[in-house]
């Protein structure tokens, strides 16, 4: 190999990366450096430039996508590196949670090439509306409508904001009431609705109305939060019995026999149960998690 | 090169290096010099920079109006001349100022160590 070639070779693998007016002006000054750096080594070595030397000179001197990054004046942050770990995570689990959900079709027999045409691919337009969401916040951060203001966390993880708990229970209080008259409501709306959304009486009888002296109990457990303005280590106990005699019922619901008349209407409302058990099972392991925290902090019980 | 991940000591020395490299390079940009002319320059005072970080760095002060540059042809082949224009000249000032007082400052810290 002409060693002058290999570094023509490599300058023009450098300057490609770059803005086109600066391509000429240096090239020609990378070129003169690079033939000065390389006479250098041959006169440190008592022999003359040869394939292994120039290659061992270009490997020292950089990659030519780092060379040329390094030509380039810092540019701008899309993912924070403090916010990099998250993103990555919210991407990765996002995906996956699509495929989750999507892939038991191949398993009923769909072809996987159709799947993969369609739901698998189309799965990615998760990580293209984070970039969106990334580069819009890289924009509004340019302008400086992003500042971060620094606010205290809640000081007492066991205090309770009145006002908030108080809105929340009120509504409680409504969809409650809503759903124990959900059975009757039903009753009064159109023949076809009325006959897709018909209870299963076994299941009226049998499972339905223990959820009631529940929601009284879970209801009552917040009313006492908000009277004493904080959760007492008894209330979280008995929050957490109350959230197990749930996950309990509800699954009772799942697996004992037909909820509604309609199979369709049967199998909507229990993957929506299922999702309800899900969330209240994640809701016990955080609480769980932080009670930890606290007792390694060594924070007081009361 | 020592692997910064086995030995932080080695990163934060390359980190102190980088702090001071734009000093370094504009204190002796005072009179005409092409990259390598100013390598061997910084190496002959202790300062070795590898050539792939100190040729960015000329074009980067230069695109960030600190110094100005022109070609020359005198043997071999052309060079490109840096110098430090009026900007530059004032930011060196600035950053000189600037390591003295940290120097000083820096002797005092260190003094109860000694």
């Amino acid at each position: 190999m002409d060693v002058q070639a290999v570094i023509d070779a490599y300058v023009t693998d450098v300057v490609r990366r770059l803005p086109v007016k600066q391509r000429e002006g240096l090239a020609l000054e990378m070129r003169g450096l690079l033939a000065e750096m390389l006479d250098d080594r041959a006169a440190a070595s008592g022999r003359a430039a040869d394939d292994a030397m120039v290659l061992e000179m270009l490997r020292g001197f950089g990659a030519p996508a780092e060379v040329a990054a390094r030509y380039r004046a810092p540019g701008a942050v899309i993912v924070p590196p403090e916010q990099t770990r998250a993103f990555a995570w919210t991407v990765v689990v996002g995906v996956a949670l699509q495929w989750a959900l999507s892939l038991p079709a191949v398993f009923d027999g769909q072809p996987l090439a159709q799947w993969w045409f369609g739901h698998g691919l189309g799965a990615l337009w998760w990580p293209g509306f984070m970039v969106m969401l990334s580069l819009i916040g890289m924009g509004l951060r340019g302008r400086r409508w992003l500042a971060p203001v620094w606010k205290p966390r809640l000081v007492d993880p066991d205090r309770v904001h009145r006002g908030w708990l108080a809105f929340g229970l009120s509504w409680y209080a409504v969809a409650v009431l809503a759903m124990a008259c959900l059975p009757m409501l039903v009753g009064q709306l159109p023949a076809p609705v009325a006959q897709a959304l018909a209870f299963d009486p076994q299941f009226l009888h049998q499972r339905a109305w223990l959820v009631l002296p529940l929601w009284l109990a879970d209801f009552a457990t917040r009313a006492w939060a908000l009277r004493a303005g904080r959760w007492t280590r008894a209330l979280r106990r008995w929050d957490v019995a109350t959230s197990i005699a749930f996950i309990a019922l509800l699954l009772w619901w799942i697996l004992g026999g037909p909820m509604f008349q309609s199979a369709s209407a049967d199998s909507v409302a229990k993957a929506a149960i299922a999702l309800v058990a899900f969330f209240i099972v994640v809701d016990l392991a955080v609480k769980w998690h932080r009670g930890r925290g606290q007792r390694s902090q060594g924070l007081p019980a009361r | 090169m020592v692997d910064p991940r086995e030995n932080p000591g080695a990163k934060l020395e390359l980190e102190l290096r980088r702090g001071v490299l734009v000093l370094a390079v504009l204190s002796q940009l005072r009179d005409f010099q092409y990259g390598y002319s100013l390598r061997q320059a910084l190496a002959g005072r202790g300062m070795a920079i590898e050539e792939g970080t100190l040729y960015p760095l000329l074009r980067r002060l230069e695109g960030q109006g600190l110094l100005a540059s022109e070609w020359r042809i005198d043997e071999g082949p052309p060079r490109r001349y840096y110098r430090l224009n009026d900007a530059g000249e004032a930011l060196l000032a600035e950053l000189t100022a600037f390591w003295n007082a940290q120097v000083a400052t820096m002797a005092g810290l260190l003094e109860g160590d000694a």
